[in-house]
């Protein structure tokens, strides 16, 4: 069957009443779980979960994917009205907090729904037209393979960071000290928890980014009153809408986060996190003005949102073709699969092409949906900036609290948002930014992680990062990078 | 739209909301079954798919609350400390109630006088795979390769002091070899290691592990329990095919806090044994890798308390001790 038919085949299964109704359950329970600041896709799957009991296997699926990549949609939005980001969407405070910050935050939310729309439906067609191959492909890559990503990922937080290059490094460091908190994974020890159990799993990365942006954001506003953001009688429609330069400097970076993001996203190891700062990377990295960003710039908002919609939709691939989740909510919809009796894995698309089909073309269908939801709202929520600052605070701070709290039921995790805030507050003061630190704790432990293992597959010899071909080709690539920013960084502005 | 008002009808009962029917003697107010794991886990969905029959049978919500950490030990610890009124329950994995207490020192609450187990729900094999392109191809040839080889080989696991390293570590010592440990974070991962070659063997839930040997990418070496497992009847035991003797498997207990009114536990026995023997859920449970056991509270007991010296020992052969 050519690829035409199988999405004839795809839309007729998705199109039906009942899977049309769960699609969009899916994707509007997701959407606004991301929306609110702290709750993520993994709290509406708890909700969720008991009714794919009663509904056949595609609507389940159906429903629980539109979770996932409606709450990555949804993330963005308090990023960049609030600077209060999710783990997936740290990334757009940058650019897209600040934009908001010169009364475009409607410009910035409009284009950051066209780049997700085009991440996910690139993604998509990915996914739809060479699964198999690629999956095939990411099976191949090792601890090693990883670990060199990583590096290469890490080379990013130096382009990350405005400013002193030791200053981001100083962050990036603590960063990792952060990410070292928990069990170590390869020996199993406990590691700065100090005595807490709760700290074992670590700190939750959505919890210190919030902190770090949102609250100490929200605590460096309290104490100079500011007037409200934007009048609501400025509030146009035109006044949303990009001009046709936001378009013309938004087009390429929007292609070029897809590709980083849809690459990404098919390694079982990779995902949404690490695609979005590859995302900002590469705009910043090749960008002719590169001081134009942390100012607003439109690039560093929408090339990481369409690379992480890009992974979102990709990581699909080795979920579905091999039966190897990537994300715990992928995890679910194979558990639900398995429960209704039928295998996941590279016989799924042969022997169930009606719920493979029927998922990719819900994906296509999801994803417009999410746009008309979204478009519409986009005037809504930047209303709420019209809210003065000394309402809308107290009762964001208030959201984020319940949120984080909602996450595990703990409330030393808000302790640590609260802590993690002072941090952030006293790190503005003294000219330190957040986002590198971000980039530390998230890819520390992994680096640490592969590189141990590494080590220990090849009984301790270093030798082995240098004998694989792709790992020499990323690690050369880090290392140029990491030139031509010092260079870049050294030279008189 | 039927579905619609069941699905506010689950919503609120998430939330919550509901109240349960007015009913004489227990339950009469909603159970909460903590999972000490992250929703749609092996666990996570037993004790849900468990809930939904006992809340059609009394009419009253149980509601799940999953509070992961500390490899399943942060939530035990809240049901250890919780009233014993019968309306907080914990079911997890094995590893609260024993391995845990051989590997942490400090756990919070004691897994054997804070607990008031209520039944044996069942139990899970593991699997020991390998990479397609790896010789061996029995369990015999494995330990003879290793033999021949010492130190070469290595073996994918989910974690350091998860079920599977402690499994990695009695074969080791049964088989006296001496395949390395290479832990992963998680088990999914530790199967995308024996596919991509970087670990020889891997040993994992059986359930994720299935699709990969089905399609040929993993070969299975044997399960890891006295018997075949449930889910995979023509995968035969690492005791049939050269290990012999070699027996470990995860159970899965259901309990209550210390102090719970015996017939309230009773009651919760009697209906727990009653949809464990409905074909159409021991199936379910099945598909999920879990082969359902049951019995009574005494033996559950026993069970436990011949368990907690076990995996204590086999703690201390993997010779790993979480300072």
């Amino acid at each position: 069957m050519g690829l035409l038919e199988n999405l004839a085949l795809g839309f007729g299964e998705a199109l039906t009443l009942q899977n049309l109704f769960y699609c969009f359950l899916g994707v509007t329970i997701g959407n606004f779980m991301g929306v609110i600041p702290g709750v993520g896709a993994v709290a509406a799957v708890s909700i969720l979960l008991p009714v794919t009991y009663y509904v056949p296997p595609t609507a389940g699926l159906i429903m629980l994917a539109g979770l996932y990549y409606g709450a990555v949609y949804g993330a963005v939005t308090g990023a960049i009205l609030l600077n209060i980001p999710h783990t997936v969407s740290a990334v757009e405070c940058l650019d897209g907090y600040p934009m908001a910050q010169n009364g475009r935050a409607g410009v910035a939310l409009f284009m950051t729904t066209i780049a997700s729309l085009c991440g996910s439906l690139v993604g998509v067609v990915i996914l739809a037209v060479c699964a198999p191959t690629v999956a095939e492909f990411a099976l191949t890559f090792t601890s090693i393979e990883y670990f060199s990503l990583i590096v290469l990922g890490m080379t990013g937080a130096a382009v990350l960071a405005r400013g002193s290059a030791i200053r981001s490094f100083s962050m990036v460091i603590l960063g990792m000290i952060v990410g070292i908190v928990g069990t170590d994974v390869i020996s199993g020890q406990p590691r700065f928890t100090f005595g807490f159990n709760h700290l074992s799993d670590g700190v939750s990365v959505g919890v210190i980014a919030m902190g770090l942006f949102g609250v100490a954001e929200l605590m460096g506003s309290a104490g100079r009153p500011k007037p409200v953001l934007l009048e609501s009688k400025t509030i146009t429609w035109r006044s949303l809408m990009p001009t046709a330069e936001d378009w013309r400097r938004s087009w390429p970076a929007i292609l070029r986060g897809v590709g980083v993001g849809s690459c990404l996203g098919l390694l079982p190891g990779g995902g949404a996190v690490l695609a979005s700062i590859m995302g900002y990377t590469v705009e910043k990295q090749l960008a002719r003005d590169p001081s134009r960003f942390g100012k607003g710039a439109i690039e560093g908002v929408v090339a990481p949102e369409a690379a992480a919609n890009a992974a979102c939709q990709t990581s699909f691939v080795p979920t579905l073709t091999l039966g190897i989740p990537t994300d715990p909510i992928m995890a679910v919809m194979l558990a639900a699969l398995i429960m209704k009796g039928i295998a996941p894995g590279p016989s799924l698309i042969a022997e169930h092409p009606d719920i493979f089909w029927g998922l990719v073309a819900s994906f296509i269908i999801g994803n417009v949906l999410l746009v008309i939801w979204h478009i519409p709202f986009i005037r809504i929520w930047v209303q709420l900036l019209t809210i003065p600052f000394h309402l809308l605070y107290p009762a964001v701070i208030v959201m984020i609290c319940m949120g984080v709290y909602s996450i595990h039921s703990s409330a030393t995790d808000v302790l640590l948002l609260l802590v993690f805030g002072g941090l952030g507050y006293g790190m503005r003061l003294l000219g330190f930014q957040p986002a590198p630190l971000l980039v530390g704790l998230v890819l520390g432990p992994l680096m640490e992680e592969h590189l141990r293992r590494s080590l220990i597959v090849s009984r301790g010899d270093f030798i082995v990062f240098f004998e694989r071909p792709i790992s020499v080709a990323v690690l050369t690539v880090s290392f140029l990078v990491l030139v031509l920013t010092f260079r870049k960084k050294n030279l008189p502005s | 739209m039927f579905e619609i008002g069941k699905l506010l009808a689950l919503g609120l009962s998430a939330l919550g909301l509901t109240c349960a029917s007015a009913q004489a003697g227990y339950p009469e107010r909603p159970i909460t079954i903590v999972v000490p794991y992250t929703p749609g886990g092996t666990v996570d969905l037993l004790a849900r798919a468990l809930g939904r029959e006992m809340t059609k049978a009394w009419g009253s919500q149980i509601v799940i609350d999953n509070r992961p950490g500390a490899g399943g030990s942060a939530g035990a610890e809240i049901v250890a400390k919780a009233k014993p009124d019968g309306y907080t329950l914990l079911l997890s994995t094995n590893s609260p109630l024993t391995t845990n207490a051989a590997l942490y020192p400090n756990l919070g609450y004691d897994p054997m006088k804070d607990f008031a187990p209520i039944v044996i729900a069942g139990e899970n094999s593991m699997l020991l795979v390998a990479a397609k392109s790896f010789p061996p191809s029995t369990v015999a040839e494995l330990i003879a390769l290793a033999k021949q080889k010492p130190g070469a080989l290595s073996a994918g696991t989910s974690g350091n002091g998860a079920t599977t390293h402690l499994s990695l570590a009695a074969f080791n010592k049964l088989a006296g070899v001496d395949i390395v440990h290479v832990p992963y974070k998680g088990g999914v991962p530790s199967l995308t290691g024996a596919i991509s070659g970087e670990v020889q063997v891997t040993f994992s839930d059986i359930v994720p592990a299935m699709p990969l040997v089905r399609d040929g990418r993993l070969k299975a070496l044997g399960s890891t329990g006295a018997r075949r497992a449930g889910v995979s009847p023509n995968i035969p035991t690492l005791s049939e095919t050269g290990l012999a003797g070699f027996n470990i498997v995860a159970s899965v207990p259901f309990v209550a806090p210390k102090g719970t009114p015996a017939d309230i536990v009773a009651t919760l026995n009697k209906e727990t044994n009653r949809i464990l023997n409905d074909p159409a859920f021991r199936q379910e449970i099945i598909s999920l890798g879990i082969d359902p056991i049951g019995g009574t509270p005494a033996e559950a007991v026993a069970f436990l308390q011949s368990e907690l010296p076990k995996w204590k020992q086999i703690v201390l052969d993997a010779n790993v001790k979480i300072e």
